[in-house]
């Protein structure tokens, strides 16, 4: 019975690791949101940021192609002031291709000095 | 008695056609999924603007060293491509956003269309109060000016095949020292049938 009462304990486990997983799976950087078209082909190997003398922020993302296969994605960077989303051209979908397994950096810079926080997003094409 | 009915029929039926509910929809220009096409579209532009102003801010050449606002005037943007278009659809996003950077104020005054300078000119008419005339003297010479061209090339690639590239070119130069401050390219190229025209 306890053996049994284990197991039940365990999948029910797995499967809301599996469930919340799907929803949004993240590499623990709440900046960072891969949807769920892209979350089995790639995976966050880094993300940092610079500031440039004139006070823009660039931000740096690692992607790895988890498959060994040829992949396309799109990313966008939606740059935010004081918590408020700021509309620009730059913050649309762009596309980014990868070989099987290649790493990718990708560099973005805020379209003004006052955009002091980012969330990245990434999605299947 | 039956001639009422089909008419009936008929004039609904041309009703339906004729709202042309069955063909029309507003895209989303947020979440496009329409085919591409072999001439230049929206996308194209937009992909092109955020492209180039990226990697204009990227550069650092539109911060000035000192501080402050470089001047940017807009000069002559020359579409060598077989499509007929307003080259504004793609200069004015650049400078919409070079604008909203903080880094750049854009000049009208060399504008043929602005009224600036024709403005001046109505210190002699009577019609106005001197006073309220803007003065001769005032408006600020730009510093850089943004110009450029955009390229078509078609190749044949096979007797149903056809590939059409863009090439955006924009440059960024100094007007005090003639000194190109940044040049970019945005590449666009389109493969499809060679049936199929660009304009």
């Amino acid at each position: 019975m306890k053996f049994r009462r284990t197991c039940i304990h365990a999948a029910a486990l797995a499967a809301i690791a599996l469930a919340s997983g799907c929803a949004s799976p993240r590499v623990g950087d709440p900046r960072i949101e891969i949807l769920p078209s892209a979350a089995r082909k790639v995976a966050v190997l880094s993300v940092g940021y610079t500031d440039a003398k004139d006070g823009a922020r660039s931000v740096q993302l690692a992607l790895r192609n988890r498959t060994g296969f040829y992949q396309r994605l799109q990313y966008k960077v939606v740059w935010f002031a004081d918590g408020v989303e700021y509309d620009s051209i730059l913050s649309k979908w762009k596309t980014a291709s990868l070989q099987g397994r290649e790493v990718l950096d990708i560099v973005e810079t805020a379209p003004n000095a006052k955009l002091d926080s980012f969330r990245i997003q990434i999605k299947g094409e | 008695m039956k001639t009422p009915a089909i008419g009936l029929s008929a004039l609904a039926a041309a009703l339906v056609l004729g709202s042309g509910c069955a063909s029309t929809e507003v895209v989303d220009l947020k979440n496009d999924r329409g085919p591409a096409v072999m001439g230049l579209d929206y996308r194209d532009f937009d992909n092109a603007a955020q492209d180039a102003v990226s990697k204009m801010l990227a550069s650092g050449a539109a911060a000035k060293p000192q501080g402050g606002r470089y001047v940017l005037a807009v000069g002559r943007i020359l579409n060598k491509t077989t499509q007929s278009f307003d080259t504004d659809q793609l200069v004015r996003k650049i400078t919409i956003e070079l604008r909203n950077s903080g880094k750049v104020v854009v000049t009208k005054a060399l504008d043929q269309n602005s009224m600036i300078r024709g403005v001046r000119d109505l210190k002699d008419d009577d019609l106005f109060n001197k006073d309220t005339v803007a003065e001769s003297g005032t408006v600020i010479a730009p510093e850089l000016e943004l110009k450029g061209k955009i390229i078509e090339r078609n190749l044949q690639i096979s007797s149903r095949k056809k590939q059409t590239e863009y090439y955006l070119q924009l440059e960024l130069n100094d007007i005090k020292s003639g000194l190109a401050y940044w040049e970019g390219e945005t590449q666009i190229v389109k493969r499809g049938s060679a049936k199929s025209v660009n304009w």
